[in-house]
């Protein structure tokens, strides 16, 4: 069954997708980001709508509208009164429910929602793992570039400043990283459910982490153990496969959490 | 003023401004910071001392005003607070090569001088709030600057521990010859070794050396005898219309 060309395509998008989740979800809760994926993710909806609309294809309109609404909301950031996790939330809600309501208008276009929701791994085509490829090159060669400035700006933002690293620029960076991440997992893991692979693996590798290296190359591990589980459940059992990935990654993080209190 | 013209400065503001959504937050701003001394800038919360360290580092840019530093000046910063997040895990070690990567003589030699020989492996979230400030401190020696900021160092460090800090720093100063500028709320400590100390409301109220301060007969009745909580009265030659502008009072 493994060899079948629609399985082995699931596999190595889930694959990819998977060792990517450990460097960035860790720049995510370092920089105490976590909502920040979650709307980034909500808005994806809307993307499959433009890409539908001007006929370029889901996967480039979700990269344009999720890469578009990380720059606007870096903008944004520190410039309203509104408190930045509400500020997240209604944003991501809005950009999800406009993504809804447009796609129940569009009347030639049957679209499965759910598949873009939670994801639907087995239906990764050609173009979809070429796509994703494309996006992971790209993702690598940013976490390559700027990693230890990344690091810098987390732990303290205005000393890095004071010594000369860009901070504008690398946020930047880093929210196209994200984005460019939430695009390449809308047919693994579904927008739903993609801020989840995104946190818990590199919550989990927290446990057991001694430096930040560790941390992100342990997040990836846990992520591809995580996603090749998710995946063989839902090959052998039939179950929802994105779902499993996340339970998966959750029963792990629990499992560290207890043995960490144990020893401690 | 600095009344020693010899000395020359490693930064020098010229009237200064910072205007951030129609509000005031600082106002004509000159001074210099000389070379190899203490600058010490004393004023109320929200007096915008913190905003001016930021100035001066580059981090906020003034809305008129200039900044000049001399070329190729090297600046340790050491910020107010560090929130950290408990997710990242450091050492030592790591968090004093994060910018620039330095051998691990450099960096025993620069611990033991900060008396903090055995935290090199540590992890950075065990740390003391004292020791936690001397890694800082640490970490802003490490390439030899011309100029250290410091943004109220001692803060929430125990009466001991301040003592010790504030000890350091004053031998780094006459051992290095760097200059200093720091805001502090520990005026006891503070004031004895500074060389020039500005106090800052939004614009500079007074400024003078710090024995000038201390001979200031309104100073004296201030410095002297009284609580700690009266440190922050200084003499007003001037008071502040509703309207903003400023009216000098004899």
């Amino acid at each position: 069954m493994l060899t079948e060309p629609f399985v082995l395509r699931g596999l190595i998008a889930s694959v990819i997708m998977a060792s990517l989740c450990g460097p960035i979800g860790c720049l995510m809760i370092w920089r105490n980001m976590a909502y920040f994926s979650d709307t980034l993710s909500h808005s994806a909806l809307t993307g499959v709508l433009l890409g539908l609309v001007l006929g370029i294809g889901d996967n480039a309109g979700v990269t344009i509208v999720v890469c578009l609404t990380a720059l606007i909301l870096t903008r944004l950031h520190h410039r309203n009164g509104v408190d930045n996790n509400i500020f997240l939330l209604i944003s991501g809600q809005t950009a999800l429910c406009l993504g809804i309501i447009g796609l129940s208008l569009m009347p030639d276009v049957r679209t499965d929602i759910t598949a873009y929701l939670f994801g639907d791994v087995l239906s990764v085509s050609d173009g979809d793992l070429a796509f994703i490829t494309l996006i992971a090159c790209l993702c690598v060669l940013l976490i390559v570039l700027s990693w230890k400035k990344q690091i810098f700006i987390a732990v303290m933002p205005d000393v890095a400043h004071s010594e000369g690293i860009n901070v504008g620029l690398h946020s930047v960076i880093f929210m196209i990283l994200t984005a460019l991440f939430i695009s390449s997992g809308m047919k693994t893991t579904g927008l739903l459910l993609i801020s989840a692979l995104l946190i818990i693996p590199a919550a989990t590798a927290r446990f057991f982490s001694k430096t930040p290296e560790m941390m992100a190359f342990s997040a990836s591990l846990i992520g591809i153990f995580c996603v090749m589980t998710g995946f063989a459940s839902s090959l052998y059992f039939d179950l929802p496969a994105g779902a499993t990935m996340v339970v998966f990654c959750s029963v792990l993080f629990l499992i560290c959490h207890l043995i960490r209190s144990f020893i401690q | 003023m600095v009344k020693d013209n010899t000395t020359q400065a490693v930064v020098k503001l010229n009237d200064v401004n910072l205007c951030l959504n129609n509000k005031n937050i600082l106002e004509h701003i000159s001074f210099d910071i000389p070379a190899k001394q203490i600058t010490t800038l004393i004023g109320p919360n929200g007096a915008g001392k913190t905003t001016l360290l930021k100035i001066i580092l580059g981090i906020v840019a003034p809305s008129s005003g200039t900044v000049w530093k001399k070329e190729g000046i090297k600046i340790g910063y050491v910020p107010q607070k560090l929130y950290l997040s408990k997710n990242i895990p450091l050492t030592v070690e790591r968090f004093l090569c994060l910018n620039e990567h330095y051998n691990r003589k450099e960096l025993m030699d620069i611990l033991e001088e900060t008396g903090i020989p055995d935290l090199l492996s540590s992890s950075i979230h065990l740390l003391s709030g004292g020791e936690m400030q001397r890694v800082m401190f640490a970490r802003s020696l490490l390439k030899h600057p011309d100029l250290l900021v410091l943004d109220e160092p001692a803060q929430g460090l125990d009466p001991v521990a301040e003592e010790q800090f504030y000890a350091l720093l004053n031998r780094f100063n006459q051992e290095k010859k760097c200059a200093v500028i720091m805001v502090s709320h520990d005026l006891h400590i503070v004031l004895s070794s500074s060389h020039q100390v500005l106090c800052i409301n939004r614009h500079i109220c007074c400024r003078g050396s710090a024995k000038e301060i201390i001979s200031h007969p309104d100073c004296q009745q201030l410095f002297g005898e009284e609580s700690l909580l009266s440190l922050y009265r200084h003499r007003h030659d001037h008071r502040h219309l509703p309207n903003g502008d400023i009216k000098y009072v004899d």
